[in-house]
Parts: C-alpha cells; sequence; structure tokens
C-alpha cells in the first residue's frame, strides 16, 4: 500500500507535508452544530442544577441513619447555598416590552439574553465596558470578558484605549477580539454574507479557523457563507449606527460640563464636535448642566441640551457645530 | 493572565469533567466548543448523511454530559464519546431493523478500498487526508489545534504562545507534546487501516 504507513513522519518536514496534503478538517455546518451545542447546554444545565440538589440531599439521608442507628442525637446537617457567583452585567437600558429582564438587574455569568423583533438591551459589564443588543438578538455573557452571539447584533464601546481590550465575542464563525474600543458584530441570518465585524474607533480582530483578520477603524470585514472575507469602508456616523444610538443608555447631566456632555455625544454618534471659535471652546467647558438625557437620544438630547445652555448647533455630515445664538436682526 | 482551560497542562479531561459537573461555564465551552465539532466528524465520516449525523450527535452528547459523572478519565474524553456515538449509532440501525455497521475511529470503508474508479493517487491522498483529520480530532483539542496553527497556518512559535497566552518556551514543549501524540495516534490508525 502506500508508504506513509511504513514511516511516514520521520522528520519536521514529513509533518509539514502531511499536514499540507491533507488540508483542514471539514468545518461542521454553523446551524447544526448551533443546534447540539444549544441541546447540550440544555442537558448540562439539567445536570448542574440535580448535582446541587442531589448534593443538598446526601447529608440529610445521613443524618437520618445516624438517628436511626444511635437515637441519641439529632443532628441535622444542612449546607448554606454556594455563593452566588458575582455578576458579569448591569442593565442599562431595556427597549423591549417582552422581556422579563429590567433595568438595574445584575446578570450573572451563564446568562442568556435575548431581545424580541422590536427590542434592544443595553448593558455595563464588569469590567466598564458598554454593550448593546440590536433587535432579534440572542447572547450568552459567559463571563465579563466573553459574550456569545447566537443571532443578530451587538455593539461595544470598550472605553479603553486601543491595546487594552480583553472582550471576545464568540459566533460559531470566528471570535472577535476587541483591540480597541468601539465595534460592532452582526450575524446574518440570511444573504451571502454571514457575519459582518464594523469598527467604528480602534480596531478589533476576527479570530477563524485559518487565523486572524484584523480591522480597523472605518472598516467592514464580511464574512461569506462559503468562507470569503471582503471589506469596505464605513463611516463612524450614519445609518449604520443609528440602532446603537437608539440603545444607549441615558446620561446623568448633574454637574457634567457641557464640553464633557458633547463628548459622550460625539461618541454615541461618531460625529466631530466642533465649536464656532476658541473661547466658546473654553466656555464650554465651564458650563455645568443639570438633569438627564433619560428617555431621549443623543441626538434628540443635543436638541434640549444647546438651546438649554444658550447655545445653537447645525450638524453638516459628520460634524456637530456649536455656535452663539446671535440674535435677530 | 492565567491560562483558560484550553491551556492548561496541568488540567487533564478529568478535571475539565469534575468543572462541568461543578457548573464551571469554562469548563463547558471547551466541551462545547473542542470537542462537539470533532464528534460531529467522527459521526459524519462513518455516517456520512449530514440530517443523521446530527440527529446522532445530538442524543450522543445529551446522553454523555447525562452520565458524565461515570467518565473515569481512564480512556481520552473524545474516545469516550466516540464509543457513546458508536452505541448511538448501533441502536439507530438496530432501530431500523438494518444490519448493525460496525464504525470504528477510522474510516473502514476507505481504508480497505471501496475500489473507487481513478488514479490510485488521488485515493491515497483522500485516505491520507482522512487519516489526518481524523487522528486530529482523537488529540486533546488543544494538540491538534497547535499542530494546526503550526503547519497549516504556519504560525512562529512566538505566535502561537500569544495565542496560547503562555511563553514561547511553553508553547514549545505543547508542540512536543502534540507531535509526539500525533504521530502515536496516526501511526495506530494508520496501522489499523491496513489490517484486511
Amino acid at each position: 500500500m502506500s508508504d506513509y504507513r511504513q514511516d511516514p513522519l520521520a522528520g519536521e518536514e514529513d509533518l509539514q507535508e502531511l499536514f499540507a496534503s491533507a488540508g483542514r478538517r471539514p468545518e461542521v455546518p454553523p446551524e447544526d452544530l448551533a443546534a447540539i451545542q444549544a441541546a447540550a447546554r440544555r442537558e448540562w444545565e439539567e445536570v448542574v442544577a440535580a448535582g446541587r440538589t442531589r448534593s443538598r440531599f446526601v447529608p440529610l439521608a445521613l443524618a437520618a441513619s445516624l438517628l436511626l442507628a444511635l437515637t441519641v442525637f439529632w443532628w441535622r446537617r444542612t449546607e448554606a447555598p454556594p455563593p452566588a457567583p458575582p455578576p458579569v452585567a448591569t442593565v442599562e437600558l431595556v427597549k423591549d416590552g417582552s422581556l422579563a429582564t429590567k433595568v438595574g438587574d445584575a446578570l450573572a455569568p451563564g446568562a442568556p439574553l435575548a431581545t424580541g423583533e422590536d427590542g434592544r438591551v443595553a448593558l455595563r459589564l464588569a469590567g466598564g465596558e458598554s454593550v448593546r443588543l440590536d433587535a432579534g438578538t440572542r447572547v450568552r455573557l459567559v463571563s465579563g470578558t466573553r459574550l456569545d452571539l447566537e443571532a443578530g447584533a451587538v455593539y461595544v464601546d470598550s472605553g479603553r484605549p486601543a491595546g487594552g481590550g480583553a472582550l471576545e465575542i464568540r459566533t460559531s464563525l470566528g471570535s472577535v477580539r476587541e483591540v480597541g474600543t468601539r465595534f460592532e458584530v452582526r450575524l446574518e441570518s440570511g444573504g451571502e454574507v454571514a457575519l459582518r465585524v464594523r469598527v467604528r474607533e480602534g480596531a478589533v480582530s476576527l479570530l477563524r479557523r485559518g487565523g486572524a483578520e484584523p480591522v480597523a477603524a472605518g472598516e467592514e470585514l464580511r464574512l461569506r457563507r462559503d468562507g470569503a472575507v471582503s471589506r469596505g469602508t464605513v463611516a463612524p456616523y450614519g445609518p449604520a449606527w443609528d440602532w446603537v444610538t437608539a440603545a444607549a443608555p441615558g446620561l446623568d447631566l448633574d454637574g457634567l460640563t457641557l464640553r464633557r456632555y458633547l463628548d459622550w455625544v460625539s461618541r454615541e454618534t461618531g460625529k466631530r464636535i466642533r465649536y464656532e471659535d476658541e473661547a466658546l471652546a473654553g466656555q464650554a467647558a465651564e458650563i455645568r448642566l443639570h438633569g438627564s438625557t433619560t428617555g431621549m437620544t443623543p441626538e434628540e438630547s443635543v436638541s434640549v441640551v444647546l438651546p438649554g445652555s444658550g447655545l445653537g448647533y447645525r450638524i453638516a455630515g459628520g460634524t456637530l457645530l456649536v455656535e452663539r445664538i446671535r440674535a435677530p436682526r | 493572565m492565567r491560562p483558560g482551560w484550553r491551556e492548561r497542562e496541568d488540567a487533564g479531561e478529568a478535571e475539565l469533567v469534575r468543572g462541568m459537573l461543578a457548573g464551571d461555564e469554562a469548563a463547558f465551552a471547551v466541551f462545547s466548543e473542542d470537542y462537539i465539532p470533532a464528534l460531529y466528524r467522527f459521526a459524519q465520516r462513518s455516517l456520512g448523511d449530514r440530517e443523521l449525523t446530527r440527529e446522532i450527535v445530538q442524543a450522543t452528547v445529551c446522553k454523555a454530559i447525562a452520565k458524565l459523572a461515570t467518565f473515569r478519565g481512564e480512556a481520552g474524553l473524545m474516545t469516550w464519546l466516540c464509543a457513546c456515538c458508536r452505541n448511538e449509532i448501533a441502536a439507530h440501525y438496530r432501530r431500523r431493523n438494518r444490519a448493525v455497521r460496525e464504525v470504528e475511529l477510522t474510516d473502514d470503508d476507505m481504508a480497505s478500498g471501496p475500489g473507487s474508479p481513478g488514479p490510485e493517487q488521488a485515493l491515497l491522498s483522500r485516505e491520507r487526508a482522512e487519516l489526518v483529520h481524523t487522528a486530529l480530532d482523537a488529540l486533546p483539542p488543544h494538540y491538534s489545534r497547535a499542530l494546526e496553527w503550526k503547519y497549516l497556518d504556519r504560525l512562529p512559535v512566538e505566535e502561537i504562545a500569544a495565542r496560547l497566552d503562555v511563553r514561547p518556551k511553553a508553547a514549545e514543549s505543547l508542540l512536543t507534546r502534540a507531535r509526539q501524540s500525533f504521530r502515536n495516534v496516526y501511526a495506530s490508525f494508520s496501522r489499523k487501516a491496513a489490517e484486511p
């Protein structure tokens, strides 16, 4: 038969050649894998829950035996419930009437979360990252540094400079590792493109079989169902990010300077803030605000906060120009 | 940073199973992401049919998890799962009143030579690829991943170390062990495939 069965792997080069000729192992169809993994999780959760129940009953049974044998002591051992694991995220905004989750809820590791067709949710991870879920999204918060995306889209604002990231978004098609700082990962349910990664600021890396695909700010990576990758550009503002802006939690303005507030608007909308002149920029750092933007999108809040501060504004493309209100002639 | 389950050489498969039984999410993630795909490929090599593969693997995985407490770590976890899968396949064929098909860890149909037409070289290449893939699936997942990074992606050891979150020396040691395990498993499967 063939020679490889006699002395197939004598050296490093033989191994290299063998792997090269064999190629990669076949991919498991993502739908099949997701279905099996979901069934496995359900079974596992049941097994773990049953194990915990049993561990409480075993000491009780021992105590009963002891009681019968000695008839001297009545002893009962009660186990304190295991301490709850620290939460990995807190819910900051819920725009979905069908969800049991409400603002302020702390989410435990492994918590599944799904938004309805019109729902959106904003979370704050324990590490400080802001995570938003678009409509029709299913995720599992595996830990404070890992989120499994099963359907839909998530947006992450890590609030960290490039290079400081540790958050990983896993999908059945690959993992997106944050290099910093704001990006969207979207699993498409139909069409040729299976996965989109859009980076608004900083950079991320898509890790999949075959290596890493870095995605830089202003770039959109599209992973097709056949495994091919294509790239395009994406502006930091515009319709692609509308859902992210709509899912932004409100900002507590009390004591905040106007400049800090406008920095937040810039971060949320992707628009650059410009001031009419240097003097106005300096003034913005002095003006203190009060109230909250809760119930408004960042863009809507601008139309309230700036006039309330005696200022006007204009939006042109990706720029929000802050200007003085001039008295009509 | 502390390496995860995948990279912890000290954390054997018995410990992984104990972690799962204790409700450790990270341990379950390793099982779900590393072992299930390998088991799927194993079943698909034996069954061919995608629908049936999915059905059998799902049943296997659920039953294996239900009796996870009986796993003692004497055999590898993948070997144990494959044995469970073989039982499931046999039960499936029994239910269908069909002859029970022998399912081996290597692909007997290919190894015994189906007599299909075509150049011998193409057949040998397919055999070889199947054996390599089967051997990789039989290894502990972090070994097969490291080998693929090294020999398919041609990543330098430093990059592999970075991905494993270990020092380059530790990555080199892991690669050495992975190579040796692969050689052993591949040789064993090759011998088995060559048997009449």
